[in-house]
Formats: structure tokens, C-alpha cells, sequence
């Protein structure tokens, strides 16, 4: 239980966790994402049905 | 320790539920990817594939700047927690697992690898260099989700069906197969979103953890996992897809925060 105790307490100090970090670069490259209309050519993908891909000619 | 029941009530709900979210028949939605393998050629398909979408930007040579951050903050905030929980192939494959004999082949996770090479030759490489979707056209998500409905929904396609429709449907036929006698065979071994999600496990937010000292080692854990994982050999595994199942045992728990708890959080309940 010391052990246990003591790297929580290495890890609470070692500073900003990198999934932390990791979280708010993806929301950046979100944010990056909306604001190159990346969402639109999602959209836009999405309605369309690839015939091709499901094996239909 | 003993781990009683089958596997948790709750998780297959919140599948189903899911799975009932991710087609709805409200496409208003489809400018969003949802987090786990849905195709979004489904008649009721809600949101997009994010495999699809990361595969049309790819072949438009464009950087996928959206699709890679909701794949960033997804992961570092649950690991693959989405494919226990939310990806509606996963409770497919789970649902066939249940049908099939209780001992199951292949449980050893030693080909998990092939997942990362359909995610960088096919997804990657195969989308970038062709200007195609290469792996949809291979997709069995794709086929039972997209592939068969709409061929049922619209005769009018019957007529216009190539050989390529029959390789899936052969793949497809061939992964229900393996699912009876091999648990989540698509998940372990094949599935490029899994790829995309697995290096995560290791720095998430959401953590597994092994109470060493409680622990005995039985392998109860191993026969109720999905994914054929003994936990207290690796928590932070990348094969682990954070469905819980083993949290029914009191020495493995789950954290959440920057520090691990040294009591349990949370148990998947029956």
C-alpha cells in the first residue's frame, strides 16, 4: 500500500498528465477542424452512398 | 477469486442502446463521426464512419484535422472503451460469442499486430495511394450494416450487384464463423479503429488497475473477458477494450484522474 501510496504521489507531482494534454490537443484539432469546414466534407461524405463500396457496380 | 454470471447485463444495455443511437434515422447528425464502426451507408445510419471519413479525407489527400482530434480526445480519455461499450460490431460479435460453445479457440492475443497493418495498408496507405476507400469495400461492418439492408430495401440494386459484393458477403460469412468459436475475432485481430484507439490504453484517462496483493492469479478475469485478456498481466494492454467485465473481480478496479485511487471506483454490476 506504501508503494501504491508513493506513486501516486510521484505521479500527482509530476505535472500535467499527458491525457490531459492529449484532451486538449484533440480539442484543437477540432477546433482546427470546424474552422477548415472539415465537418462540411464529413456531411457531404457521409449523404452520399457509395454503391461501389457495399459491392454494387 | 470467482466471478459469477456470464458477462454484465448493464454493458450489453448500454450496447443495445448505442448501437440504437447510432441508427436512429436522424442524419442530421451524419456531419459527425460516431466513435465506434458504424457505416454510415446504413438506411439509418445517424452519424458517419469515422474509418469512412478518415478514408474520403485521405484520398482527397487533405489532412483530417476534425477526425484526428475526436480520435485524440476519444482515446486519451477513454483508451478503447468505445469498442466495449459502444461499437455496435463489437455486441454483434458479443452476441455471437454467446451463441457458440462456452470454450472458445484462439486465446491467445499473439495477432493482435494485424490490426495495425489494416489500419496502415489498407486505411492509410491503400485510401492515400489509390484515392479510394479501400477498406470499406472490404468492411464486413459495412456489410451487414449497409451492404445486405440496402440490397433488401431497394430492389432496384439486385440487378447491379458485382463480384465484389459477394467477396464481402463471403468475408462477412466467414467472420460470423470464426465469432461462434473465437471470441471478437474483428476487434482482436482485424479492426483498424481499434488500432487507432489501442496506443492509447497506455496514458488515458480512464485506467485499469490490479490490486497485486488481492490478486491470485486464477485467470477468472481471462474467462470472462471478451478479448481473452488476463488483466493482471498487463491493465494498460493495448488489446484491452475497457468493457469491465473484469472489474466483477474485487482486485482489479478502474481509475479515473491524475492519480490512482488505491480503493475501487467503480465495478461493472450485473
Amino acid at each position: 500500500m506504501r508503494a501504491v501510496s508513493r506513486i501516486a504521489q510521484a505521479r500527482s507531482r509530476s505535472g500535467p498528465e499527458l491525457y490531459a494534454v492529449l484532451i486538449i490537443a484533440g480539442i484543437a484539432l477540432v477546433a482546427v477542424g470546424v474552422a477548415s469546414g472539415d465537418f462540411w466534407a464529413i456531411l457531404a461524405n457521409a449523404r452520399m452512398i457509395c454503391l461501389s463500396c457495399i459491392g454494387i457496380q | 477469486m470467482t466471478i459469477h454470471g456470464k458477462r454484465s447485463r448493464r454493458r450489453t444495455a448500454i450496447q443495445i442502446i448505442a448501437a440504437a443511437a447510432a441508427n436512429s434515422g436522424l442524419p442530421a447528425l451524419k456531419f459527425c463521426p460516431y466513435p465506434g464502426l458504424n457505416c454510415y451507408a446504413c438506411p439509418l445510419a445517424s452519424f458517419a464512419c469515422p474509418m469512412g471519413s478518415l478514408q474520403n479525407f485521405l484520398s482527397l489527400r487533405r489532412f483530417p484535422f476534425a477526425i484526428a482530434g475526436f480520435f485524440i480526445t476519444i482515446g486519451a480519455t477513454f483508451g478503447r472503451a468505445v469498442c466495449g461499450w459502444a461499437c455496435p460490431f463489437g455486441l454483434f460479435q458479443d452476441l455471437l460469442a454467446g451463441l457458440g460453445p462456452r470454450h472458445k479457440l484462439v486465446r491467445s492475443n499473439r495477432w493482435t499486430w494485424m490490426r495495425y497493418a489494416v489500419l496502415i495498408g489498407l486505411v492509410v496507405i491503400g485510401a492515400f495511394a489509390t484515392g479510394s476507400p479501400i477498406f470499406c469495400k472490404l468492411c464486413p461492418a459495412g456489410t451487414l450494416g449497409a451492404g445486405i439492408p440496402q440490397v433488401i430495401l431497394r430492389p432496384s440494386l439486385r440487378q447491379m450487384i458485382g463480384p465484389l459484393y459477394w467477396i464481402k458477403i463471403g468475408l462477412l460469412a466467414a467472420l460470423v464463423l470464426a465469432a461462434f468459436f473465437v471470441k471478437r475475432p474483428f476487434c482482436r485481430f482485424l479492426c483498424p479503429l481499434g488500432a487507432v484507439y489501442s496506443p492509447f490504453n497506455r496514458v488515458s484517462l480512464m485506467r485499469m488497475r490490479v490490486d497485486s496483493s488481492a490478486c491470485t492469479r486464477c485467470n477468472a478475469c481471462k474467462g470472462v473477458c471478451p478479448v481473452d485478456i488476463a488483466i493482471y498481466e498487463d491493465p494498460d494492454s493495448d488489446a484491452c477494450i475497457r468493457c469491465l467485465e473484469c472489474t466483477r473481480c474485487p482486485a482489479v478496479s478502474v481509475s479515473y484522474g491524475p492519480t490512482k485511487s488505491e480503493y475501487p471506483l467503480h465495478t461493472a454490476g450485473n
